[in-house]
């Protein structure tokens, strides 16, 4: 009796602990493994977007890549992947363990979000929303330019995309005319 | 004395893993030391193992004609003689491009499932993603040698990477 009271107390304990265990996401180094493997696959660079549950301008940002006139162009240049960072304390177990860090590596820390970076297949860092005048990844960063939609937001977005893809001039003009949608 | 010679190598060579030559890089996300076996071909799928200071991580890319893997899909593995088989979870992200990952913590000791996989012939693989589709895939001898042997090899020098 005592024993199979023992045994339910300890898958009484034990299930929630199992739970945990499931739902934890993965990694930033998993998420960026995989995605540097696809990409050197498919001959792409890696887009990757930091966002959090509550950030409307990550949705947002999410809307635009994915609509209809854009989707095929990010699709066929990018391997798009998401980290999720700056949960609310009742959302942190959303978090990609590592994602915080990765984002600091890559001057992301208290810039706000969406935040993002564009990677080659063999992880060299080639762009970052940071604005910058000339686009070189290694001059000195501006703010941080989140989802584009000022003019000039969507300006640098371009720029790095043209920097980091084939950007045909009808697909240029499809981006800059749905993310201009975003200022409204 | 010849004798003893050839004795003495043939001895010592079941002491070390056969090709036990590991790429040595910088983690691209933590910029942490890191080894690698990298890719390696077990029939439909390729494996890379690769160890830094907290992890030993087995990167599985499956050929599962578009199949997919979640947080909940696992594979069996199964061991020579038929006693022996574990399941373990992916770690890996929701994709459709057949990867999988499954891994252990590095530290002092090694874990009893890593240790298994270093030690006893792996016969098949038996990965279950979503919908409960499976792939699965028998190992041939020589590929049973060679992930017993990268595994060794990686929990070995996986050691050097521990903080002291």
């Amino acid at each position: 009796m005592q024993q199979k009271i023992l045994s339910n107390l300890l898958l009484f304990l034990l299930v929630p602990v199992l739970l945990i265990a499931q739902s934890t996401p993965p990694s930033a180094e998993v998420i960026m493994k995989e995605a540097y493997q696809k990409a050197d696959k498919e001959h792409k660079n890696v887009f990757v977007i930091f966002h959090a549950s509550w950030c409307g301008w990550c949705h947002r940002m999410d809307s635009s890549m994915n609509d209809a006139s854009c989707k095929q162009y990010f699709d066929n240049n990018y391997v798009i992947r998401h980290m999720t960072v700056d949960e609310s304390k009742d959302k942190k177990n959303l978090e990609n363990p590592g994602a915080n860090e990765f984002r600091k590596q890559y001057g992301g820390d208290g810039l706000g979000i969406p935040y993002w970076l564009v990677f080659d297949p063999k992880g060299k860092i080639l762009a970052d929303s940071r604005f910058r005048t000339d686009g070189n990844v290694n001059s000195t960063p501006g703010d941080n330019s989140g989802c584009p939609a000022t003019e000039k937001e969507v300006a640098y977005f371009i720029q790095v995309l043209k920097q980091t893809s084939r950007l045909s001039p009808d697909e240029e003009a499809a981006v800059t005319k749905r993310f201009r949608q975003n200022e409204n | 004395m010849k004798f003893i010679l050839v004795s003495l190598i043939l001895f010592s060579l079941p002491a070390y893993p056969q090709d036990c030559a590991l790429l040595k890089e910088k983690d691209l996300v933590t910029n942490e030391p890191k080894i690698s076996t990298g890719f390696f071909n077990l029939q439909v799928a390729t494996l890379s193992i690769d160890a830094d200071s907290k992890n030993i991580d087995f990167f599985f890319t499956v050929d599962n004609s578009g199949k997919c893997f979640d947080y909940a899909s696992t594979v069996v593995i199964n061991f020579e003689g038929g006693k022996l088989k574990f399941t373990l979870r992916n770690s890996g992200t929701v994709n459709c491009e057949g990867y999988f990952h499954f891994t252990f913590r590095n530290g002092p000791s090694t874990p009893s499932q890593l240790l298994n996989l270093s030690e006893k012939k792996v016969v098949s693989f038996k990965f279950i993603g979503t919908n409960k589709a499976e792939t699965s895939f028998m190992l041939a001898p020589q590929q049973q040698q060679l992930l017993m042997d990268m595994t060794a090899c990686i929990i070995k020098e996986a050691k050097s990477l521990l903080p002291n």
